[in-house]
């Protein structure tokens, strides 16, 4: 049996929609008009103990509103959830001890005390015992860099330090299961990094399942082994990161500077899958197929029509390909 | 034990923060007392007599004891259960493994230890100085009345829980905290006592659980029920915690399955 099955789960919101104008401010208060959204339809995955899967999607795609699912906050319009046997929302207090989370921009810290106050409280919520919990803060504090300001009020903290802060809070009851919902947004490549590989590290330590969310690629890169992509509540894709590669990569960029032009290549395609998407101010840019066309071709075949002296090959990265996969979405 | 503990130093350590907002606590119910107590020396004039078989000095008694009573049984889960639920923030308060009625619960009553010590007591214990605190209390009565406080504080947090509540629904709840106070202040005897009140008004009072939080408490203190008498408001608080225990029980049931979380 799957750690976490995601059965036919829907999930419908009523939002209540605000007449304008003066003279429905009474309507409004007493008989309000209501909207029904589908934040999440009829999907259905399943995880398995010590994996790292990612979530990708547009924003409203529905991979918060997952995630407040699979976690407990939140019931399901329709559907099932189980998360290590249990329901994690008709079982909320039993399924928060196996879980650690961190939603983004929501705060679990306390603001006008330092973090190791705040670690102090969650001990006695959680019941973790002494001996663990020192050893889990001495471990958090010196993986994560924090040594620097475990005293500080959270307050004065910056945003990588608190997020930093925030993860070791969710993960000092030493939870089976870790739910990030855009754990690195706005934070610098330092303090991304960290993030990052004490994820990488917890998960090979421990063999603590993870889910995540995120905007920025290179997490889902280095930290996942499995995407899912929804888009408008609806699973696209669900499957290894390398397949998803594999089945999306269908072009690569290539910009060349050159310094004279013997005859325009735009006019004459050497080949049928290369394409010039801009030649102006000595700067040519290409795509092409890297199934088809490999380097060393395309280099060979870009220097018979110009005096090259640089080029770049932009790796297609998974934030193209999620997008071609929308735009052909939304044809 | 040990979590009310740690939240109760918590929330010391958090508040000191503001020193500055418990000065201001301090001089805002010394102020209402004082404000409280002039209003009942013009209205009882000069003369000294005696209005329903009550004189001044009850009055003065009544006074401090119902600021010092509304101090501790005060809540503030209305407003928390209001603002956690419409910016989200109550996503936060799901993911402990801890019931969410307890958790606020603890939360609230820690509070409230920290504004009874630093701004109800001193405030209190200056206007005792001031007027002058002569009641007739034995200490029978004293602890009959801790007890009846101590439901008194359930049974302000149940009801405000209860009808914080709603804001699931509404998504928007702050008229009926301004309707809230109202009831509050009129009904439990913070401001006036029950003595005063007339029949029509007495008679709603009855069915309203507010007289129990305040102005019960303080009439067993005062040694005024018999013992038939106090036993009945012990038996219809029991009866009030119960009530809205299983109301909040039934509300929360439903409401679970509705919150949103707005916001991401």
């Amino acid at each position: 049996m799957p750690l976490i099955q995601v059965d036919h789960v829907s999930k419908n919101y009523k939002v209540i929609v605000q007449r304008p104008g003066a003279k429905n401010v009474l309507k409004n208060i007493f008989c309000p008009e209501t909207k029904t959204v589908q934040a999440v339809k009829n999907i259905s995955f399943s995880i398995e103990e010590g994996e790292l899967v990612g979530f990708i999607g547009e924003n409203g795609a529905g991979k918060s509103t997952t995630l407040k699912m699979v976690s407990g906050i939140l019931f399901p319009t329709s559907g099932e959830i189980t998360v290590s046997g249990i329901c994690p929302y008709l079982k909320r207090e039993k399924n928060a001890r196996n879980i650690g989370a961190v939603f983004g921009q929501r705060s679990r810290l306390n603001w006008d005390l330092s973090m190791i106050d705040s670690f102090e409280l969650n001990k006695e919520i959680y019941r973790i015992d002494s001996g663990q919990f020192q050893k889990n803060v001495d471990m958090f504090v010196e993986m994560l860099h924090m040594q620097n300001f475990c005293h500080t009020p959270v307050r004065q903290l910056s945003l990588g330090q608190r997020m930093k802060a925030e993860v070791a809070l969710a993960l000092l009851h030493d939870p089976s299961i870790l739910y990030l919902d855009e754990p690195t947004i706005g934070l610098d490549v330092l303090a991304k990094q960290q993030i990052r590989e004490f994820i990488r590290e917890r998960n090979r330590q421990s063999g603590m399942t993870t889910i995540l969310t995120s905007h920025d690629m290179k997490d889902l890169d280095s930290v996942c082994k499995r995407i899912i992509i929804l888009s408008k509540g609806s699973i696209l894709f669900d499957g290894a990161i390398e397949h998803f590669k594999q089945k999306y990569t269908t072009t690569s960029v290539a910009e060349f500077t050159y310094a004279e032009k013997n005859t325009d290549m735009a006019a004459e395609l050497p080949h049928r899958h290369l394409k010039v998407i801009e030649d102006k101010d000595h700067r040519l840019t290409v795509s092409y197929p890297p199934s088809e066309i490999t380097t060393a071709q395309l280099v060979g075949m870009v220097s018979e029509y110009y005096r090259i002296n640089d080029f770049v090959i932009k790796a297609p990265d998974i934030e193209d390909m999620v997008r071609g996969i929308y735009e052909r979405e939304m044809k | 034990m040990g979590l009310f503990k740690k939240i109760l130093s918590v929330s010391f350590k958090e508040k000191s923060v503001f020193r500055f907002d418990y000065i201001v606590n301090t001089l805002y119910s010394f102020f209402s007392i004082v404000l409280k107590v002039s209003l009942w020396k013009g209205l009882y004039g000069t003369g000294g007599g005696a209005i329903n078989g009550i004189v001044l000095n009850d009055m003065i008694v009544y006074s401090i004891l119902s600021s010092f009573t509304q101090g501790i049984t005060n809540t503030s889960v209305m407003n928390d259960l209001n603002s956690s639920v419409l910016d989200g923030s109550i996503s936060s308060n799901l993911l402990l493994p801890i019931g969410l009625k307890k958790y606020m619960f603890i939360s609230s009553v820690t509070k409230n230890i920290f504004l009874t010590v630093y701004g109800i007591v001193p405030s209190v214990l200056a206007a005792m100085l001031f007027f002058g605190f002569h009641p007739d209390i034995r200490f029978s009565n004293f602890i009959l009345y801790l007890f009846s406080v101590i439901m008194g504080i359930l049974i302000n947090f149940l009801y405000n829980f209860l009808f914080g509540s709603s804001v699931i629904w509404l998504r928007n709840s702050f008229f009926l905290k301004n309707i809230n106070s109202v009831l509050l202040n009129l009904f439990s005897g913070a401001l006036v006592p029950l003595w005063f009140f007339p029949q029509g008004l007495k008679a709603i009072s009855d069915f309203l659980p507010f007289r129990y939080i305040v102005f019960e408490p303080i009439a067993i203190l005062l040694n005024t029920k018999s013992h038939e008498e106090t036993l009945f408001v012990l038996a219809m608080q029991l009866f009030w915690i119960t009530a809205l225990f299983c109301a909040v029980t039934l509300v929360w049931h439903r409401g679970r399955t509705k919150i949103m979380i707005q916001g991401g």
